[in-house]
């Protein structure tokens, strides 16, 4: 009897539709532009995503790491079991804390943060970019298009393409898509997909001044985290000048790095060269910290 | 006719209608539930091939030289030839027979399945009522059939309780066929076993289970004789030989993929489920997908899964069983019980086996943990007796070892695969900690109203990890509209399913690239937990 009673505890503790939805216009009043919003437990964060759409922008929700704001609204559904808060948001220092309803919103202090001046997926989303591809240095342009659909693979398919990319010589592309890292966490990133022969090149034109360039970059870690070794070489110029190189390993998931940069800003070159034929969905995100 | 024979002579005949009560009973909650609960992926496919098989029965029927050619053997029988044919046979003559009996085509196919269940729960009573008495035994009957994920898997046309059902059924036409002569309690064992190993491949760890049963119950005596050099092998039970030679013929009869190439396909079987894919399945947060996987996952899952009251009880009935272990009355029975337990579990002491598919592949140990379950009644009631100055009613102790597992699973229903115990949290507490949410699909059917809404007339639904074949029978049963057209292709669809498993969020990632949205439209919650949700694909971006 005493476990039908906490069966009845434990039934009835969470929120309903109701009380998500009387949160959404509070939550969207309370989440400053470019704060994350992290649902504690990660669980509720559909029922969040439904209620406020809003609240959940893809840069915010697939961000490629936490380091890159300076806050976060933690929107937890009271931090006690069940509901236990998640682990990395529980060393973060409070900023202000409100209670609406059944939910707990704090807004929390990031202070590990490296400020974001540039983020590179969203200027190839702007079309602040040029994209070619290079065969024993010669540059084929990989024009901007729009198919008349999508491209999805399903759980054991391709990575999304979306109906707008850059049209790479062997029907091959790079755009803005979401993968998933080690933990099947979104990652938000510019799909590269293998040419046939040579690299893929992309400029990056007038990225303001910063101290580094940090990096992200990973396979669907679903897909193909089975794939031994390193696939490909990443490399970074800025103004000619040659930054550092990265190789990325499947198996490892997501991984970051990051390179210095000379004072002034400028016109940042990233170069990605297959080392073997699979897997071919690379996704790179970049950022001038 | 003296008073103690005819006083037991009636006690035997209500338990024996007290187990109809039973069957009939937990038979007509199934039918009557069945209609909420979706198609899980693989009654798709043995939905597939059960109607396969039902042609075969009709040519045979009809033309009886030609069903028995090898070309129409091989082209009806090789659909899902990875599993045995027994249970699907069963679905396909039901279908047959019973099609027009049901107010929904799909529990024609279910039905051989839930009588399979419910003879289960009616002999885990028969046997229960033999070994230890009327009021245990209803509790190790009721506590079968309300573990939350048996109820569940009860339902389905699938094999996991049915296997589970078979296991019970020769292990006690074994145990009893240690205390009868003659040959039909001989011949009984060997048919059970027959139609068991012509269920799933679970049937192939009970000979160890009798050996072990064996080992226990006969082998100091045996090795005495056999070191006296004695004729030991009287000892050795006659049910194996008649498991050995009646078992494999009735296999071979049953099973019509057999009756070509046989050893070549036997081996194919046996290679395919020795050498299993690894699925993805996610445990305490983490998703395995190759070896070495976790020893203690069967356990923990167990643990999280099974009313602790049922557990407690079983446990408190392997003591008492302990403790009284030299004149226990039931001994052989018991002991066959405690090796079926730990025979069941097996697979997974290993870190190599795969550990997909939740719970049900150990099920099979279930009705015997039950059993000890009743014993544990037993005991504990015998010491409250002897410890209160007041007895305590034996109704009103198993009203309350039993009313939490009832409520429980009836609260479960429809989302059998979701229930976890308060021992966890409940649901929320599972989705906390990291513990498989749901697989298989088949809660395409919370979100069938919302569907049936929303989709446009001749709309396309991306199905996710609904079969395209359970697709069709929730058109056919008419849950979905029958103008629906299901599909893989996400891009080409205009509303997309997504069922929540750790791994499988790429599938919702990609919806957020293609529909452009990452709010779901719709979500089905068990206990305040997102279980499966829905996007409908926004007017602004069009699929073509």
């Amino acid at each position: 009897l005493g476990e039908l009673g906490l069966h009845a505890y434990f039934a009835n503790r969470a929120p309903s539709f109701e009380d998500y939805s009387a949160l959404a216009p509070r939550l969207l009043e309370l989440k400053p532009p470019g704060v994350p919003v992290l649902a504690s437990p990660a669980w509720a964060e559909p029922l969040l995503r439904q209620a406020a759409p809003e609240a959940f922008p893809l840069a915010e929700l697939a961000r490629p790491d936490d380091r890159g704001f300076a806050r976060y609204l933690e929107v937890s559904l009271g931090g006690s079991w069940p509901f236990g808060a998640e682990p990395e948001l529980s060393r973060l220092p409070v900023e202000s804390e409100h209670e609406v309803g059944p939910f707990r919103l704090r807004l929390l202090k990031n202070s590990d943060v490296e400020s974001t001046r540039h983020d590179f997926t969203s200027a190839l989303e702007r079309g602040e970019v040029e994209v070619a591809t290079d065969v024993a240095g010669e540059l084929t342009p990989c024009p901007s298009v729009e198919a008349r659909r999508a491209r999805t693979g399903g759980l054991h398919g391709a990575v999304a393409r979306p109906r707008r990319y850059h049209a790479c010589t062997g029907e091959r592309a790079v755009a803005v898509t979401v993968i998933e890292d080690q933990n099947y966490r979104p990652r938000r990133c510019i799909l590269i997909e293998a040419p046939s022969r040579g690299s893929v090149e992309l400029v990056f034109r007038g990225v303001p001044p910063s101290a580094k360039l940090v990096g992200f970059a990973g396979f669907s870690y679903f897909l193909d985290r089975d794939a031994p070794g390193a696939q490909v070489e990443l490399s970074l110029a800025e103004g000619g000048q040659p930054l550092g190189a990265q190789r990325v390993e499947a198996a490892r998931g997501w991984q970051r790095f990051e390179v210095q940069r000379p004072a002034a800003g400028g016109d940042v070159t990233l170069r990605a060269s297959w080392l073997v034929e699979q897997p071919r969905e690379l996704c790179v995100a970049l950022e001038a910290r | 006719v003296k008073p103690a024979q005819l006083r037991a002579w009636l006690l035997e005949r209500a338990d024996g209608c007290l187990a109809l009560g039973l069957f009939a009973g937990y038979l007509a909650l199934l039918l009557a539930s069945a209609s909420s609960l979706g198609f899980t992926r693989d009654e798709g496919f043995y939905f597939s091939a059960a109607r396969a098989y039902e042609q075969w029965f009709v040519l045979l029927g009809s033309s009886p030289g030609e069903a028995l050619s090898r070309d129409t053997v091989d082209r009806f029988w090789s659909v899902n030839h990875e599993h045995p044919s027994f249970i699907k046979s069963l679905f396909a003559l039901s279908h047959r027979w019973l099609g027009s009996a049901f107010s929904q085509p799909s529990t024609s196919f279910r039905f051989p399945a839930m009588l399979l269940s419910s003879l289960a729960v009616a002999l885990t009573y028969r046997w229960g009522a033999r070994c230890f008495g009327r009021w245990p035994a209803l509790v190790a009957a009721l506590s079968l059939a309300f573990v939350p994920q048996v109820f569940f898997h009860a339902h389905l046309a699938c094999f996991d309780v049915p296997v589970a059902s078979l296991w019970l059924v020769t292990s006690y036409a074994y145990a009893r066929s240690l205390e009868r002569q003659g040959l039909l309690p001989l011949v009984g064992v060997g048919l059970a076993f027959g139609l068991f190993l012509d269920t799933k491949h679970n049937a192939w760890l009970f000979p160890f289970a009798v050996g072990l049963h064996f080992v226990v119950m006969q082998g100091r005596a045996t090795v005495a004789e056999l070191i006296a050099g004695k004729p030991w092998w009287r000892r050795l039970p006659p049910a194996w030989l008649s498991m050995l030679l009646v078992g494999p013929l009735v296999v071979y009869a049953l099973w019509p993929w057999l009756w070509h190439d046989t050893l070549p396909r036997l081996r194919e079987y046996v290679r395919f489920h020795t050498q299993h894919e690894y699925y993805n399945i996610e445990f305490l947060g983490h998703t395995y997908w190759r070896p070495p996987f976790p020893r203690a996952y069967a356990w923990l899952m167990t643990l999280g899964t099974v009313p602790l009251v049922t557990l407690l009880l079983a446990c408190a009935g392997a003591i008492s069983f302990a403790r009284r272990f030299a004149d226990h009355p039931a001994k052989s029975d018991v002991v066959l019980w405690g090796a079926s337990v730990l025979l069941s579990y097996a697979p997974w002491w290993s870190s190599a086996t795969p550990i997909f598919g939740g719970t049900k592949h150990w099920l099979t140990a279930y009705p015997f943990l039950c059993l000890f379950a009743g014993l544990g009644f037993q005991a504990v009631s015998r010491a409250l007796r002897e410890a209160l100055p007041r007895p305590v009613p034996v109704a009103l102790s198993a009203g309350c070892v039993l009313a939490g597992p009832v409520i429980m699973t009836l609260h479960a229903h429809p989302f059998g695969l979701s229930a976890y115990t308060p021992l966890v949290g409940g649901a929320p507490g599972a989705a906390t900690l990291g513990l498989n949410r749901t697989f298989w699909g088949y809660t395409t059917q919370s979100l069938a109203p919302f569907v049936n809404q929303q989709a446009p007339r001749a709309g396309r639904v991306y199905v996710h990890d609904t079969a395209l074949a359970s697709f069709a029978m929730f058109q056919e049963d008419s849950r979905l509209r029958r103008d629906l057209r299901p599909t893989l292709d996400l891009a080409v669809s205009d509303v997309a399913l997504y069922h929540h498993e750790q791994h499988m969020s790429r599938v919702e990632h990609q919806i957020w690239i293609d529909y452009g949205t990452v709010s779901p439209a719709a979500i089905a919650t068990f206990d305040g937990v997102p279980i499966t949700w829905s996007y409908v694909r926004p007017r602004s971006k069009p699929r073509e």
